[in-house]
């Protein structure tokens, strides 16, 4: 198929899980020294191809050869004595420990036998020659995403990765982060490793890869190398739907009404007792998207957290519809009509090891209709359960099945199904697409529009800017904890944002 | 809480296997040390076998293992929030003392029907109060809950012998060390038992079902984010729980002086750790009131089988202990072997 000198060869992948075929006989070859993409919509299979080579899932039959050699890894630490490092979407780093001490962790259990001092050095080394500058001695916990994600990309380079799997590794960047990161896979090619680049956003894999592999649901749909033929999104959404992509959410209504939120003169402090948020003030007026923009620990978080009352604000006022709501727990302000929907799903958004339907009364099941006469109506909590999942196509057997075995993106329809099922008169989603795939991530799109056309505020704090452009009305920048902005949606234009959210000035 | 038909097999299957271990370490150790394991298994069978007397000894069994179902009650409440109160058997103890107090000193100035109600309230008020102090101390102060509950078992031994020896010692003892006899109408017997048995358990159960503070703790439990984000006061669930845990303790207490001794004497010969065992309970019945009550009659058994072992076989409390060191050590490790099943089980 190609003439490339071929460094992986997998062949006839088979891997199934209950009620699904995560790889359907999947053919997959990576050669020395190429940018590799890995294209595909959330549950495509991409991860667990990926995870298999990685040896962290075994495969149902197939066999892999690396470097023409027989290669049945039984663990993670088989993968990387043939060279081979995942950098996961969620990271695996020891978050209490320092970024030395989870390079040493790593190589002592790869059974490397470098000294603390040298891996110092080499860490010193990569970094100079990488441009990958990280604290050594920084805690984790307390670097932000993307620096967390340096780090493991450092510690791939320490430990002399040839083969990098890279997942998703974009998600948790800003867009004028992402060059960088394209900058430093090209240096990584040039020294003559190979890279898997997993992701699913097509613009990305084009602007990178040599050769791009697309998955759908299981088995490969495409393989393109980019030297010889020329790709455009529109093909590669072809193989990737294998039909026309989903419709664009519609606004069908742009009319501000009432005043619903004044916040004033705000000031939040983050986890490590910083100013997280600056003497931040906006209005939110009905039926308006106010889009925030910024990357990642900006401030973002904060804010909305003080907004919907996870965080105790020092100082300043949060009035909705002239009610004082600073520093109000979560129970109130969602009975003042205050909806979230967080970024961190499955840690905040829903409990997983509770029922659909005891999910779907996380926030609300105190409310009559759940709770009479002290105590809570589980026939009613059913009915209310399966009304959500009917009307936002949670893909589940029964409402009374745990959350924990619902996929990502059901997972965020059941969350966005429960905020708006509490009739808010606020709702702020937080990154409500990330990491879902286009017909789910369009499916909320399209819900966010109809709540907005139907009259209530919405603020959308999200990391991808064609998001808050393609819906916003109106749109803020975060930066170092101060809210620039915000524009209105005909000032708004993509470099103008971008320009503020890399450097927090040219309003 | 509602498993899959499949889950449920695999809890079952896990459990089994990992107590069948168990007891066949203990039956090599007995095998060892030279005692009969034939012996062991005709004494402990024989709580059942002849039917001579069925219904007395049935009863026995049962009054022996309420000290060890109600802590077990109580701490479903506080492990279901993963609030980790090791504390049961301190709890339990101070309950005890309350019991005695109005059983011992109160009861003769109190309406004969009231006499037991008052017992009941005295030691889930004490068990309670004691309790709340590790809650407390963790809300405040961020406290360790472990430390705290654990150090106060110790706390509440001396305080027991303290009242015992210096207070409440009965002047017409003939210098033994012990409370003068619970007056008639503050003992119990199977029925009362069964009574506060049925009570308790159905309140644990509709309290975890279908309570605000249930579901609360329930959540708290699984994602204490998630809890965050529903709005859910951390210490005040944290207090309740621990309330209604160390109360349910307190009466565990109550069941020892009422039920089977009639007096108080020094805390060593009061329980042999009967709210340590009731941690045991907990898990082996995984923390759902209705297996933590058979959970608890098991071991209800092999502790009125006790008294018969040492006579019959000269086999000291120690072997006990073991046993039921043994138990904890299967329940806990059998979640391992459930998880392991359950995926076996969606993977075929």
């Amino acid at each position: 198929m190609s003439d490339c000198p071929v460094l992986v060869e997998m062949r006839g992948i088979v891997k199934r899980y209950p009620g699904v075929v995560a790889n359907d006989h999947v053919d997959f070859t990576l050669c020395s020294g190429e940018i590799h993409g890995l294209l595909g919509e959330n549950g495509a299979g991409k991860t667990t191809l990926m995870s298999i080579l990685y040896g962290s899932v075994k495969p149902d039959a197939g066999t892999i050869l690396v470097g023409g050699s027989e290669y049945k890894p039984r663990s993670p630490r088989d993968a990387l004595k043939r060279g081979i490092v995942m950098v996961h979407q969620h990271f695996k780093l020891v978050e209490t420990l320092t970024v030395l001490d989870n390079i040493v962790l790593a190589a002592r259990g790869a059974g490397l036998g470098y000294s603390r001092a040298e891996l110092r050095e080499r860490l010193a080394r990569v970094s100079e020659r990488y441009g990958l500058y990280v604290d050594p001695d920084a805690r984790v916990w307390q670097l932000s995403a993307s620096e967390k994600q340096k780090v493991e990309l450092a510690r791939a380079l320490v430990l002399d990765a040839r083969i990098l799997i890279l997942d998703e590794p974009t998600t948790v960047l800003a867009p004028s982060e992402v060059e960088g990161l394209f900058d430093l896979i090209r240096a990584m090619k040039r020294d003559g490793r190979s890279i898997v680049f997993i992701t699913h956003r097509l613009g990305e894999a084009l602007a990178v890869c040599d050769r791009i592999t697309v998955l759908r649901k299981g088995r490969v749909a495409g393989v393109i190398d980019l030297s010889r033929e020329r790709a455009t999104p529109t093909m590669l959404t072809r193989i990737m739907f294998g039909e026309e992509p989903p419709p664009p959410p519609v606004r069908r209504e742009r009319r501000r009404g009432r005043r619903v939120l004044l916040v004033e003169d705000l000031w939040v402090r983050g986890n490590r007792g910083h100013w997280a948020v600056r003497a931040v003030s906006f209005n939110l007026f009905e039926g308006e998207i106010l889009g925030i923009a910024g990357v990642a620990g900006n401030g973002q978080l904060e804010l909305v957290e003080a907004i919907v009352g996870l965080r105790r604000p020092e100082r300043g006022r949060i009035l909705i519809d002239g009610f004082d709501a600073t520093g109000a727990s979560a129970r109130v302000l969602v009975d003042e009509g205050v909806a979230y929907i967080p970024e961190d799903r499955v840690g905040m958004g829903v409990v997983p090891g509770l029922t659909v339907a005891e999910n779907t009364v996380l926030r609300g099941y105190w409310r009559r209709g759940f709770y009479e006469r002290g105590v809570i109506r589980w026939p009613a909590v059913e009915r209310h359960a399966e009304r959500i999942v009917k009307e936002f196509d949670v893909k589940v057997g029964s409402v009374s099945f745990p959350v924990e075995t619902l996929s990502g993106g059901n997972i965020q329809r059941l969350i966005v199904g429960r905020e708006i099922s509490l009739g808010p008169r606020i709702l702020v989603a937080y990154n409500p697409t990330s990491g879902l795939d286009a017909r789910a991530a369009a499916f909320i799109r399209r819900e966010l529009a109809a709540m907005a056309d139907e009259g209530a505020a919405i603020i959308l704090v999200s990391e991808d800017l064609d998001e808050i452009l393609m819906l916003s009305d109106r749109v803020g920048v975060m930066y170092k904890g101060v809210l620039l902005g915000p524009l209105t949606r005909e000032e708004a234009s993509r470099e103008k944002v971008g320009y503020m959210m890399a450097t927090g000035t040219g309003v | 809480m509602r498993l899959k038909p499949s889950d449920r097999l695999a809890t079952t299957l896990a459990l089994t296997a990992s107590l069948s271990v168990a007891l066949l370490v203990f039956a090599a150790i007995l095998g060892t040390h030279g005692y009969s394991v034939t012996g062991f298994a005709r004494v402990v069978s024989s709580g059942f076998w002849p039917p001579e007397n069925l219904s007395w000894r049935l009863s026995s069994i049962f009054i022996n293992s309420l000290p060890v179902l109600f802590p077990a009650l109580g701490l479903i409440v506080a492990f279901r929030m993963g609030f980790w109160n090791i504390g049961a058997e301190g709890q339990l103890l101070v309950g005890m003392a309350a019991a005695t107090w109005v059983g011992v000193f109160l009861a003769d100035r109190l309406p004969g029907a009231s006499v037991l109600p008052a017992m009941v309230v005295a030691a889930f008020v004490a068990g309670a109060l004691w309790a709340a102090g590790p809650a407390l101390l963790r809300v405040w102060l961020g406290v360790n809950e472990v430390l705290t509950t654990l150090m106060l078992n110790y706390v509440a031994v001396h305080l027991v012998n303290y009242l015992v020896e210096y207070r409440w010692k009965d002047p017409r003892g003939f210098g033994f060390i012990r409370t003068p006899p619970l007056h008639e109408s503050a003992r119990i017997g199977a029925a009362e038992g069964a009574v506060l048995v049925v009570l308790a358990a159905g309140l644990v159960y509709f309290m975890l079902r279908y309570t605000q503070l249930g579901f609360e703790l329930r959540i708290i439990g699984s994602s204490p984010k998630a809890a965050r984000y529903a709005g859910i006061s951390y210490a005040k669930v944290t207090l309740l729980a621990m309330l209604i845990s160390g109360g349910l303790a307190g009466l565990g207490g109550m069941s020892v002086v009422a039920g089977l001794t009639g007096e108080l004497m020094e805390a060593q010969r009061m329980s042999p750790g009967y709210g340590y065992t009731g941690i045991i309970a907990a898990w082996l019945g995984r923390l759902h009131p209705a297996a933590v009550v058979a959970a608890s009659l098991f071991l209800g058994l092999i502790y009125e089988r006790q008294s018969v072992l040492q006579a019959t076989m000269r086999l000291g409390v120690g072997y006990t202990m073991l046993f039921n060191g043994l138990l904890l050590f299967a329940a806990i490790s059998s979640t391992y072997l459930e998880k392991r099943l359950r995926e076996a089980g969606r993977l075929g």
